[in-house]
């Protein structure tokens, strides 16, 4: 996967939106439906990464688009 | 006699005609909080499901009589083309005439292409179309491109060089985004008309809205492209209901609020990696969850200490049956394709309350995704004691998951 990292979360949901506006999800053409095209997760920095992998980047972007990113462990199975 | 006896003759022949009016689980045992499934649970259910297919994006809703026909998979299937376009990085010396279903184009000299823009997909995929073309000079070649500026990648192609109707299957090398027809010769000077996209194969339709079916409105939806579930895989309809990829894939019942007691019937498969949630608490702290631990245990979990279970094959189609107490946990119970309940460990397994509901996740104090797949998730907000075999009869009934 290629992320982006962002200072804060609603960056990154700007950026998700402003694809899905590019890709034509249906919020952005018929006012319901999907609106974003992928979620931004917290990584252990803080910071805020974003999957960008079929995301139509600028060369700013590409140049700092990156693989290496390391969420908080998730929480083994359920009880 | 009194009164016109044509009337009850006709009220007769419409019922003969049209038989009984359709029952659903729902009209035969009411009070549903929210009820969720492919299949229509009442007769005032009309969409059961929205879709969003991975072609081009376009969503549509679909009633449960138009999943087992295969219309939703035809749509899935097919796919809209958005534009006739002149190429922008090598543009034929004349392109008019452009609609959707086609263009007239000449060159003079040199490369040029053009054609139709707004679908796109990946190698491997076919794309069929059909088209009628007048060509009074030239050959020109129709293939996928990668898009209107960038003629690479190109498929196998056609060159068309007689006038007349064409159906043509081009499959891509690369990920593509445009049908482009290129110049052929110069001096080329042709028209296209009548232009369809009839299918494109192995694509994938993902769920954005689940519809509640309990007329309460509790709709379960996903806004994120990349978080909804599965419900058509590479042009086939999953089996076994909807899949939750077990890595960030979530319905959401926003506003949803189920704070007390309440019975819940789900017919489920774990996929057999990764979590297993079936659905848990969303958006609060404090831990809810239904899930399937380990594959082999359908359990329950609610903040406490040990987890309500019963033993079942959780990677075959089941039943689940559930009953939470919010105010006493030696009253949980669960049971598996219609058991008797078990009450294993549910003395110590908390009365954390469900409040909003997740489909495939849980998402509180914890975050877990679940991998399963999803066919129906029924909750009561009540002790369905009294009805829960009639309720396990009807939904084994339809599912045929066990003697």
């Amino acid at each position: 996967m290629s992320y982006l990292l962002y200072p804060t979360e609603q960056d990154a949901w700007d950026r998700s939106e402003e694809e899905g506006i590019a890709q034509g999800l249906a919020y952005h053409t018929e006012g319901r439906g999907s609106r974003y095209v992928s979620a931004p997760r917290e990584t252990i920095d803080g910071l805020w990464a974003l999957d960008v992998t079929g995301y139509d980047l600028d060369e700013i972007e590409e140049s700092t688009v990156t693989p290496d990113v390391t969420f908080p462990q998730p929480t083994e199975d359920l009880m | 006699m009194s009164g016109d006896s044509s009337i009850g003759i006709g009220i007769g022949l419409a019922l003969k005609s049209y038989g009984r009016a359709f029952r659903g689980l729902l009209n035969e045992y009411p009070g549903a909080a929210a009820a969720y499934s492919l299949r229509k649970l009442s007769s005032s259910t009309t969409n059961v499901v929205r879709v969003r297919r991975s072609s081009d994006n376009a969503e549509q809703d679909f009633t449960a009589s138009q999943i087992t026909s295969g219309a939703m998979l035809d749509f899935v299937n097919n796919s809209s083309w958005t534009s006739a376009e002149n190429s922008t990085s090598d543009p034929y010396t004349t392109f008019t005439g452009a609609s959707l279903s086609g263009f007239t184009a000449t060159l003079s000299t040199g490369v040029a292409f053009g054609g139709f823009g707004g679908v796109s997909g990946v190698s491997g995929q076919t794309v069929s179309v059909s088209f009628d073309v007048v060509i009074n000079s030239g050959s020109p070649s129709l293939a996928l491109r990668t898009s209107n500026s960038v003629i690479t990648n190109r498929s196998n192609f056609v060159t068309l060089t007689e006038s007349g109707s064409y159906t043509v299957n081009l499959t891509a090398i690369a990920a593509f985004g445009f049908i482009g027809f290129s110049e052929g010769d110069a001096g080329s000077d042709y028209t296209i008309s009548n232009f369809e996209v009839t299918a494109v194969s192995g694509q994938d339709g993902f769920v954005s809205t689940w519809y509640d079916q309990s007329g309460n409105g509790n709709d379960a939806t996903q806004s994120v492209a990349a978080s909804q579930p599965k419900i058509v895989d590479a042009g086939v309809l999953v089996s076994g209901g909807i899949d939750f990829d077990g890595v960030d894939d979530v319905l959401i019942a926003t506003g949803s609020d189920i704070s007390g007691s309440y019975t819940n019937f789900s017919v489920e498969t774990y996929n057999g990696s990764g979590s297993t949630v079936v659905y848990g608490r969303q958006g609060s702290t404090g831990r809810h969850n239904r899930n399937q631990f380990g594959g082999n245990t359908i359990n329950a979990f609610f903040g406490g200490t040990t987890a309500l279970g019963v033993n079942g094959d959780a990677t075959v189609q089941h039943l689940s049956t559930l009953y939470f107490d919010v105010n006493l946990a030696n009253n949980h119970k669960i049971a598996y394709n219609g058991s008797a309940f078990s009450t294993n460990g549910g003395a110590t397994a908390g009365t954390q309350e469900l409040g909003e509901i997740g489909l495939g996740a849980e998402i509180s104090s914890v975050t877990a995704y679940g991998n399963s797949k999803i066919a129906e998730v029924i909750f009561y907000e009540s002790d369905q004691s009294d009805n829960r075999t009639a309720i396990e009869g009807n939904i084994n009934s339809h599912y045929d998951i066990y003697a």
